[in-house]
């Protein structure tokens, strides 16, 4: 079991580091929405491409582990997480790219103005994705229940980004600039990408419960 | 703990109606049950319910006591002397120490299958019709009836088709998975409830292994088998339902899937894993 184990440790560092990758893209994206800058894209959508191929390799490698080992209880638990989890990363990285791509037409439009709630809901899903994947690699139930309590927070965060940049007032001064309607589409779908960033987070909570206890908590109420 | 071989009273079914309900349960009950080797204690207060008509697999460790216990199921133990047990066994609903038990009788309803396959040095026919003719020694059997008993029994096991021609060949002569097949068709004849399997493919090869498993999976409902294996494959294939033991305890019976899948106890998952034993 020495071979196995150890294989395991392998597949987990490179997990960890899809994990990281991840992270990282998600706070390239959002940090020009601080600063205001837009040279984000270039690198996210390397690191996209690094992401597809880690996704194909560590999925690759579940697939052999199952295939030769045979694994049972927590090892065969552990396998079928893993490759949900890289699922969950490669997604996070295709809405790190869309944000990218949203912030890239504001930019063309001359408009990068933001509003003041979208750095904070930024923030927060950064906060969470990170600890998403912490609670995960210790399997931490609590940790993963208290994680996904905090998906109404950004659901709420979007609904509110949302009606504020439609509301009358603004609607009626975007009208007059063809830029400005620009940014308000491209803030509503870079809000819409955080919310399903933080949705990709709460399912890595969820495999968390899968994992240490073999509880299947998708699709349940609260 | 006395052992009565003296008895001859046939096991009855038991009127009542929660003990009837309880025979639709479990085929095999056990409490507090222990057993000694001399001094060394194999079974250590063993409390397990077997239920009907599904196949439960007694996996652990060498030494950990899941062939002692299923030997006990039948009584085969007391033969090897110098044993003590403590405790309950109900098997079909009846208290295996009871005084008026027959150990004869008992293994009637009860079969059981070895390691390694121990066909008498006969003809496969009379193979078939040994545990009868023991059973029912003062009974003739018209030819067409004995023909019967022999060709059903036969058929069950899928051991007639290669055989049907050649049914007075001795039956040491088949091959050993044919041989295991035949012990099991031997048991048949004496419509027994629960089968008892004791490794019954470590000496098989593979494709004997295959056969076997699938007719053990075919026993499934008219029988309740309970099968000991070290083999992990074998006992995620064949089996419904696995107790675990250590030590002489019962650490964990569960659905098989559950215990392979998402076992409670650390020292399963230690175990299933490849990790311990």
């Amino acid at each position: 079991m020495k071979k196995f184990d150890e294989e395991l440790a392998v597949l987990h560092k490179q997990l960890i580091d899809m994990g990281s990758l991840a992270e990282e893209m998600l706070t390239t994206a959002t940090q020009s929405l601080s600063n205001g800058s837009n040279n984000a894209f270039e690198a996210v959508t390397e690191s996209e491409h690094n992401m597809d191929q880690m996704q194909l390799d560590i999925d690759q490698e579940v697939v052999r582990l199952l295939t030769v080992y045979g694994p049972v209880a927590t090892d065969l638990r552990y396998l079928l997480t893993v490759s949900k989890v890289t699922s969950g990363l490669e997604r996070i990285g295709d809405q790190a790219v869309n944000i990218c791509e949203a912030m890239q037409l504001m930019a063309d439009k001359g408009n990068n103005d933001t509003q003041s709630q979208l750095p904070h809901m930024a923030q927060l899903v950064q906060t969470m994705l990170r600890q998403s994947l912490d609670a995960y690699i210790n399997k931490n139930t609590k940790a993963s229940e208290s994680i996904m309590g905090q998906d109404d927070v950004i659901d709420s965060l979007n609904d509110q980004i949302a009606r504020e940049l439609l509301s009358d007032d603004i609607v009626r001064e975007a009208i007059k600039a063809p830029q400005d309607i620009a940014n308000i589409m491209a803030q509503i779908l870079i809000a819409r990408s955080l919310e399903r960033i933080a949705d990709q987070a709460c399912n890595i909570c969820e495999e968390v419960f899968y994992l240490v206890k073999g509880d299947d908590v998708r699709h349940s109420e609260g | 703990m006395a052992v009565d071989t003296t008895s001859q009273e046939v096991i009855e079914p038991v009127e009542s109606a929660q003990e009837e309900e309880q025979l639709v349960q479990y085929s095999i009950q056990t409490r507090d049950l222990s057993l000694w080797y001399g001094d060394f204690q194999a079974l250590e207060n063993v409390t397990v319910n077997i239920p009907k008509g599904v196949i439960t697999g007694l996996i652990g460790p060498s030494g950990c006591g899941k062939t002692t216990l299923l030997r006990c199921f039948n009584r085969i133990n007391e033969r090897y002397g110098n044993v003590t047990t403590t405790g309950e066994i109900e098997v079909l609903g009846k208290n295996l120490y009871d005084a008026d038990v027959s150990v004869r009788q008992l293994r009637r309803k009860i079969g059981m299958v070895f390691q390694r396959p121990n066909p008498l040095p006969i003809s496969i026919y009379d193979n078939v019709l040994f545990g009868m003719r023991v059973h029912t020694p003062n009974r003739e059997l018209a030819r067409g009836e004995r023909d019967h008993l022999v060709e059903s029994a036969l058929k069950e096991v899928k051991l007639w088709d290669t055989v049907k021609d050649q049914l007075k060949k001795k039956a040491t002569l088949l091959t050993l998975e044919q041989q295991q097949k035949l012990c099991i068709a031997r048991l048949l004849p004496l419509k027994p409830e629960v089968i008892l399997m004791d490794e019954p493919c470590s000496a098989l090869d593979a494709e004997g292994v295959e056969r076997i498993e699938n007719l053990i999976s075919e026993l499934r409902d008219d029988y309740t088998v309970v099968i000991v294996t070290h083999n992990m494959a074998q006992a995620r294939r064949a089996t419904d339902e696995c107790i675990f033991m250590l030590l002489g305890k019962i650490i964990e019976h569960d659905k098989t899937s559950t215990i392979f899948f998402n076992p409670q106890h650390e020292q399963t998952e230690m175990y299933i894993q490849g990790r311990y034993g």
